[in-house]
């Protein structure tokens, strides 16, 4: 199975994540690119409303004993990519496709500024006791962390989750919907 | 719309000159080429060799040399080069680990299955064609058990995450290397137990062990058996020159062996 040669971007791929998972012999490569159009352009030919991202507030949770390596997430570390002048980055929220795991489902939305992303948020993750057992440590870090390992510019990863295969299932498909 | 496992995902390479994923191995193998090159005759004859591995060493493949091998058909003494290298370095893994690693005994009928070396193995031959043909930057990952060649660019390393257990997306401990092979075992990645072929245990003392050091099927086979070791299994891996490993326990607590400390960039 190879992938179809695309044509090559406009502009360099940014914001790419890519994930090696292990889960059940599955990997997942996900990326994303805004073609070389100006934000707003593509944010026309989006079907989603720019909205604003409603704030999750996270709830109380004992912290991991060990931190995470990246640093949370905080301005971008690098500069935006050829700045348009004068257009200020429109910020899309797209959601993602439910993605059922053996506990329930998993949805993500991720929001998007030019084409940062800069969010990303769970909307559904299963409920029974053993997925939220592990869920409610996991959940209310679970923005920064997605975040944080865009800027922790980890280039592949080793080891992972059965929850994290789905989570990159739905966050590819909202990230689908901009279109190659 | 609900996508159910164990559907393959779709896969969007969108950088095609950079990037491959081909399933091979009952995983899916990513190769990222950051000079490019994933898309040349040379990138074509790694992923080749991968299928033809399929092919000669799938346990699923009754007439594959391995096939023949677990049925007895085969004797180890009488098989392939590449079946014997293989079988090698399980017998050795499996000294090693005085019989923590056993790749006959986590089946009920003792038979050899060298399914947990060959991946490895496979992946850093196909990683010297690569070589060989003139690519000498790139990360080959199988399923998570990661080779990376050359570093990414002149002077800057390549950047290995170790995944969360738990967290989706999140990494626990980020190494730098410019060539390293890491491999992670663990319940939470694997969807079965690994079992301490000595004892017959269930292995539970950690959700993840991480090995890194210069050669992916030892890297692989060693994650195995310090999984199944629990703790002492990472101070096994100290004492093997070259590797270092990284363990994650059930109270979400990281250990890392001394010699892991060279690749640690990030940790706080």
């Amino acid at each position: 199975m190879t992938t179809e040669p695309r044509p090559p971007s406009r502009l360099p791929v940014r914001g790419a994540i890519g994930l090696a998972l292990t889960v059940g012999g599955l990997a997942l490569l996900l990326s994303f690119r805004v073609p070389g159009v100006p934000a707003t352009d593509v944010a026309l030919a989006l079907t989603d409303e720019p909205e604003a991202t409603e704030e999750l507030i996270p709830t109380a949770t004992s912290e991991p004993v060990f931190a995470p390596t990246a640093p949370p997430a905080q301005a971008p570390t690098e500069a935006p990519l050829e700045p348009t002048p004068g257009l200020e980055p429109v910020t899309v929220r797209l959601v993602g496709a439910p993605v059922a795991i053996k506990w329930g489902d998993v949805q993500v939305a991720v929001t998007l500024e030019g084409d940062d992303i800069v969010d990303v948020e769970t909307i559904d993750l299963p409920g029974d006791r053993r997925s939220a057992r592990i869920n409610d440590r996991a959940e209310p870090i679970l923005r920064e962390q997605a975040i944080a390992i865009d800027n922790a510019d980890v280039d592949v990863i080793s080891g992972a989750t059965y929850t994290s295969r789905a989570y990159a299932l739905s966050l590819q498909s909202a990230l689908d919907q901009l279109g190659a | 719309m609900s996508v159910s496992f164990p559907e393959a995902p779709r896969l969007v390479t969108r950088d095609a000159g950079r990037r491959r994923v081909e399933r091979a191995m009952g995983t899916m193998i990513s190769l990222f080429t950051p000079d490019g090159g994933a898309s040349s005759a040379t990138a074509d004859a790694a992923f080749d060799w991968l299928h033809e591995v399929d092919r000669r060493f799938s346990p699923f493949e009754p007439e594959s040399e391995v096939g023949r091998l677990m049925r007895g058909e085969v004797a180890t003494t009488d098989v392939s080069d590449d079946l014997a290298e293989i079988l090698e370095t399980a017998e050795a893994v499996q000294i090693l680990s005085d019989g923590a690693f056993d790749i006959g005994g986590h089946r009920d009928d003792g038979a050899p299955d060298p399914t947990a070396v060959v991946k490895g193995w496979a992946v850093v031959r196909a990683g010297a064609i690569l070589e060989a043909g003139g690519v000498t930057r790139f990360y080959l990952s199988a399923g998570g058990d990661v080779l990376v060649r050359g570093g990414h660019e002149s002077g800057v390393p390549w950047r290995v995450g170790i995944g969360h257990p738990t967290v989706p997306e999140a990494v626990v401990l980020v190494l730098q290397a410019d060539d390293l092979a890491v491999a992670t075992s663990g319940t939470t990645e694997r969807g079965h137990h690994i079992v301490d072929a000595r004892t017959g245990a269930v292995a539970d003392e950690l959700l993840t062990v991480t090995v890194a050091g210069p050669d992916l099927a030892r890297a692989d086979a060693y994650a195995t058996a310090a999984f199944a070791m629990g703790h002492e299994g990472l101070r096994w891996v100290e004492s093997l020159p070259g590797y270092a490993a990284a363990g994650i326990t059930h109270e979400h607590r990281l250990t890392t062996t001394r010699g892991m400390r060279r690749y640690c960039v990030q940790r706080q």
